[in-house]
């Protein structure tokens, strides 16, 4: 009868602790960045878009050009199949003289969005492959 | 030994009970918008970064260069809001150099349903402000109903039971007991859930005043 007790306050307790740190205010905010922009020499503009579509694809999901050639691809993040989405983000590719400039717009509910804008532009920007290939980032234009 | 195997139950049992107690929805989402573009054949990246901030600055506040001369404005609000758990929309806009003018973009994001309105209706007004188009006033948020409404549980609550536990809850749907511990409340019709020490489902009464169910009896003070 003793062990009975102690083993149910003691999973009274754990739960009482569980659900106590867990009804925190959900009270969610909208976190948006501008990542750093990438700037890539001697390559075509259908690079950057094919780079775009694939970094979105890869770190969210379901990335589409914003209009037929715009240069402008947007991601979403979904928590749930056909749920609302928890991040978005958008690359938008523009010509630099022969080659082109790739700028990261990141937004990021947090919570339910388990990171931020900041860390979800990053993520990008190491999938755009901009390590390997970029000349400048975040240059000025002038 | 198989007393410490029956507490490790126990205890996965008893977290992932208290978790799904607990589990507080945040029903709004993310939405972004992007596609508007202006090509302005005579001009320079500063004219963009003036009319980019005067245009943000319109419908949103605080409007910055991203970094120092990258011609990447942003922006957040709505204007009023303070501190970065009001924010609830931002916008960018985005100037580059091309030929002897400029390319301008504008992305936006809102976080619904906090907002009346879309990313797509904002971005649209703070690019017809730049480019000088009429714009269409954006809807305001309906001003929260006080007192004794049914529409939501804002207010201070007392127990009917307790003269020591009251509750105060506020129109971001924040709850705070009079013990200091946090939580939230979600009301549906008359079908109310408040999130403190887990998750408990409560019927508000007709004229807005009570609140029972789920080992709770509140009194709205109104």
């Amino acid at each position: 009868v003793k062990l009975r007790h102690s083993v149910a306050c003691f999973a009274a307790a754990l739960m009482l602790l569980s659900a106590a740190f867990m009804s925190s205010p959900a009270r969610a905010a909208l976190d948006t960045v501008i990542g750093p922009r990438t700037v890539v020499p001697n390559k075509p503009l259908s690079d950057c878009s094919a780079r775009a579509k694939s970094a979105l694809d890869s770190v969210l999901q379901n990335a589409f050009e914003a209009g037929t050639g715009s240069g402008e691809w947007i991601g979403a993040e979904r928590l749930s199949s056909g749920g609302d989405a928890a991040a978005e983000a958008v690359i938008e590719c523009h010509p630099v003289d022969n080659g082109y400039a790739a700028s990261f717009t990141c937004a990021a509910q947090v919570p339910p969005s388990p990171i931020t804008a900041s860390m979800l532009c990053n993520k990008l920007v190491a999938a755009f492959g901009a390590q390997q290939t970029a000349s400048a980032a975040g240059a000025a234009w002038h | 030994m198989a007393l410490r195997a029956f507490r490790g139950r126990i205890f996965a049992i008893a977290v992932i009970a208290g978790v799904l107690l607990s589990g507080a929805a945040a029903p709004a989402a993310v939405d972004m918008a992007t596609g508007i573009r202006y090509v302005i054949p005579n001009g320079t990246v500063d004219q963009c970064g003036t009319k980019a901030a005067a245009a943000l600055n319109a419908y949103l506040q605080n409007a910055a260069e991203a970094a120092p001369g990258s011609g990447e404005w942003i922006a957040t609000g709505p204007i009023g809001a303070a501190g970065t758990r009001s924010t609830t929309a931002s916008g960018t806009v985005h100037c580059y150099p091309s030929g002897k003018g400029y390319v301008v973009t504008f992305t936006c994001a809102v976080q619904t349903p906090d907002n009346p309105y879309d990313a797509q209706a904002l971005c649209l007004d703070i690019a017809h402000n730049f480019s000088g188009k009429p714009q269409t006033p954006l809807p305001t948020p309906s001003p929260q109903p006080t007192g004794c409404t049914t529409a939501n549980l804002v207010g201070t609550w007392q127990s009917d039971n307790d003269p020591k536990l009251s509750f105060k809850m506020d129109e971001n749907g924040d709850l705070t007991g009079s013990d200091g511990v946090s939580g939230n409340w979600i009301l549906t019709g008359s079908d109310a859930t408040i999130t403190y020490y887990g998750n408990h489902s409560m019927t508000l009464s007709p004229d807005g005043k009570h609140l029972k169910g789920g080992g709770y009896s509140l009194t709205r003070k109104c």
